[in-house]
């Protein structure tokens, strides 16, 4: 071990405060694709894409099963599962089953441990010397996981999209769906930003990976099922968007993208996301006070 | 021109609380290009005094600088390296990757921070490793790694935690030669260790924190000589003890002696004139003197002193 090369200031050009969180949030979002079982992961989280882009192809023609006709003559109630409209792209999500269960499935792997996992490690005080600021590291974190989980609840929809677009007979279909689709689509984005946020706060909050992944499938799944039989039991279908953030973000993205829906509250939807966002960015905050002299 | 070395790292009167609780009551001393142990038992304040010297908190009172800016803001971060004291990297990652990495958090583009990052693991001599994940690297590799993220970015002042924990004996004198090289190339270096004759072995002078104050800043041999009270003690091996300990209880800086097993034991009140005298005498020994070891003037024996 010999430092041969005589000691000077290196060299280095001054770039923006996001250039220096990039890298961060490049390599969270790559984490997963580092080995085997994290790429199988992302590709299992891909299948209700693929479950749709099948039933595309079929409904639209280019595997000839002889449907393309049910495709033009579906019920208004089943727009979901035709091609023609709109919500046929994001739907599947926003739904319980399969989407909050592959978004948890990713998002307990990914977003749930970054902070945590750096935290049980004492990884924190590395990062922290240099040139990013703790709250710049949450940043970056998040934009990882975001980048990482929009890619199947944002990405895998528009290409969808694209793909019914092109597979049409003329440009009706694109014409037609345009508007409703990206204005769902940003309401996605939106949600997907909320959630992320909400786990990647968790995760700053929680002692351990494991913990942080405990906690937060037990607030999704756990909010979601309460939610349900709170509401049921009561009878009153609106306090299930009241309580639980995944009801509560799907309400916002239908209402965003004007589809119908029953029984909802969108203060108390908007409330419950504003409320607990708002609490864990609290908690996240006196748990990070080690770094008192970099807030 | 002044030869005096800049100052890399300046505790001024700093004091810290947490709440009620002291962690470091009015602690100044200043590193300088220089390598400087810090020594103290587990809860003393040591780790906050690190925290305070990279920035990671603001002093209660008082006020801590590297080369001169306050340790908290970006101007004094990109002249500390921070060598911290955990294993656990980002396994999945080569090293050369992990420093680049660190390396871009400081601003340097993506080009450059590779082309450092292999420059900097070439010169702490994992050439042949660097492409490798970090999972396959033994404990000494990882230890490379964790030297090259602080020193990638070519910083003024050195923070190691513990560095040499886990490494094999070859790859402990190693590190020392690399720390004990920095200096030369205008780094100041402040080095937390338990184990302190290893560290004896590489620092130039030492800081002894107890109970969130400093207790001692110097060279070990100074400290020791600022300890009247307790007489350094030596272990004499050689022929005809017993006329030895005759000769050496008349002489005036000798306070006692006791015979061991297969020995004597010396206490001394001046060892400097001591050994000035012992010197002539031993050379004219007949049968000679086989073996002259001190007992109490190395680090441990010092600290255990100071903080009784």
């Amino acid at each position: 071990m010999s430092l041969a090369h005589h000691y000077r200031p290196l060299e280095c050009e001054r770039v923006s405060g996001f250039q220096r969180i990039w890298p961060l949030a490049r390599q969270e979002m790559m984490a997963l694709f580092r080995t085997k079982w994290g790429v199988a992961l992302y590709f299992v989280c891909l299948l209700p894409s693929l479950g749709r882009l099948v039933l595309l192809l079929i409904m639209l023609g280019a595997v000839d099963l002889g449907s393309r006709s049910v495709a033009g003559r579906m019920p208004q109630a089943m727009d979901d599962m035709n091609p023609h409209r709109a919500a046929f792209y994001f739907e599947g999500s926003l739904s319980t089953m399969p989407g909050m269960i592959f978004f948890l499935l990713l998002t307990s792997v990914v977003v749930s441990r970054c902070v945590a996992r750096d935290r049980a490690t004492n990884a924190l005080e590395l990062y922290w010397t240099r040139g990013i600021s703790p709250w710049g590291y949450v940043f970056g974190k998040w934009l990882g996981g975001f980048l990482l989980t929009a890619s199947m609840t944002v990405g895998m929809p528009f290409l969808l999209w694209i793909t019914g677009c092109l597979l049409a007979e003329d440009w009706s279909l694109m014409t037609d769906t345009f508007g409703q689709f990206a204005i769902g689509l940003f309401g996605i984005a939106l949600m997907t930003a909320v959630w992320t946020a909400i786990g990647t706060l968790i995760s700053a909050i929680a002692p351990n990976a494991n913990l942080a992944m405990v906690a937060w499938s037990m607030l999704l799944v756990g909010s979601s099922a309460a939610g349900f039989v709170i509401s049921q039991s009561l009878d009153e279908s609106s306090l299930r968007s009241c309580l639980s953030f995944w009801d509560a973000g799907r309400v916002v993205v239908r209402s965003l993208a004007d589809l119908p829906q029953r029984d909802v509250s969108l203060p108390g939807a908007l409330l419950m996301l504003g409320s607990l966002f708002g609490g864990l960015l609290l908690f996240a905050r006196r748990r990070m006070r080690v770094v008192e002299a970099l807030q | 021109m002044s030869d005096t070395p800049p100052i890399v790292l300046e505790f001024d009167s700093v004091t810290k609380w947490y709440g009620s609780v002291a962690a470091l009551l009015d602690v100044s001393f200043q590193v300088c290009t220089e390598v400087v142990g810090l020594v103290g038992k587990n809860g003393v304040g040591k780790s906050t005094l690190m925290k305070l010297a990279v920035g990671l908190l603001n002093p209660s009172q008082g006020a801590v600088r590297v080369c001169g800016s306050d340790a908290t803001t970006r101007e004094a971060r990109a002249r500390i390296g921070f060598c911290p004291d955990f294993d656990r990297l980002y396994e999945p990652l080569s090293g050369v990757k992990f420093v680049a990495w660190m390396l871009r958090y400081h601003g340097v583009a993506a080009r450059a921070a590779t082309m450092r990052a292999e420059e900097v693991l070439t010169e702490l001599g994992l050439a042949e490793d660097m492409y490798r994940p970090i999972r396959e690297y033994s404990k000494g590799m990882r230890q490379r790694v964790r030297l090259g993220q602080a020193l990638a970015h070519r910083p003024q002042f050195v923070l190691l935690d513990e560095p040499m924990t886990g490494l094999d004996p070859v790859a402990r004198a190693e590190l020392a030669d690399l720390i004990r090289g920095l200096p030369q190339r205008g780094v100041g270096v402040l080095v937390s260790s338990h184990v302190l004759h290893e560290l004896e072995a590489v620092v130039d002078r030492v800081v002894l924190v107890h109970q969130g104050r400093l207790l001692a800043d110097g060279k070990v041999e100074a400290l020791r000589d600022q300890l009247p009270e307790r007489p350094h003690r030596l272990r004499l091996k050689g022929a005809r003890l017993r006329e030895l300990a005759s000769q050496l209880t008349n002489w005036p800086e000798v306070d006692g002696v006791s015979f061991l097993s297969d020995g004597l034991e010396v206490s001394l009140s001046g060892h400097g004139a001591f050994y000035q005298r012992f010197s002539d005498l031993a050379g004219d020994w007949q049968g000679g003197i086989h073996e002259l070891i001190p007992l109490d003037d190395d680090l441990a024996a010092v600290f255990g002193y100071l903080v009784e």
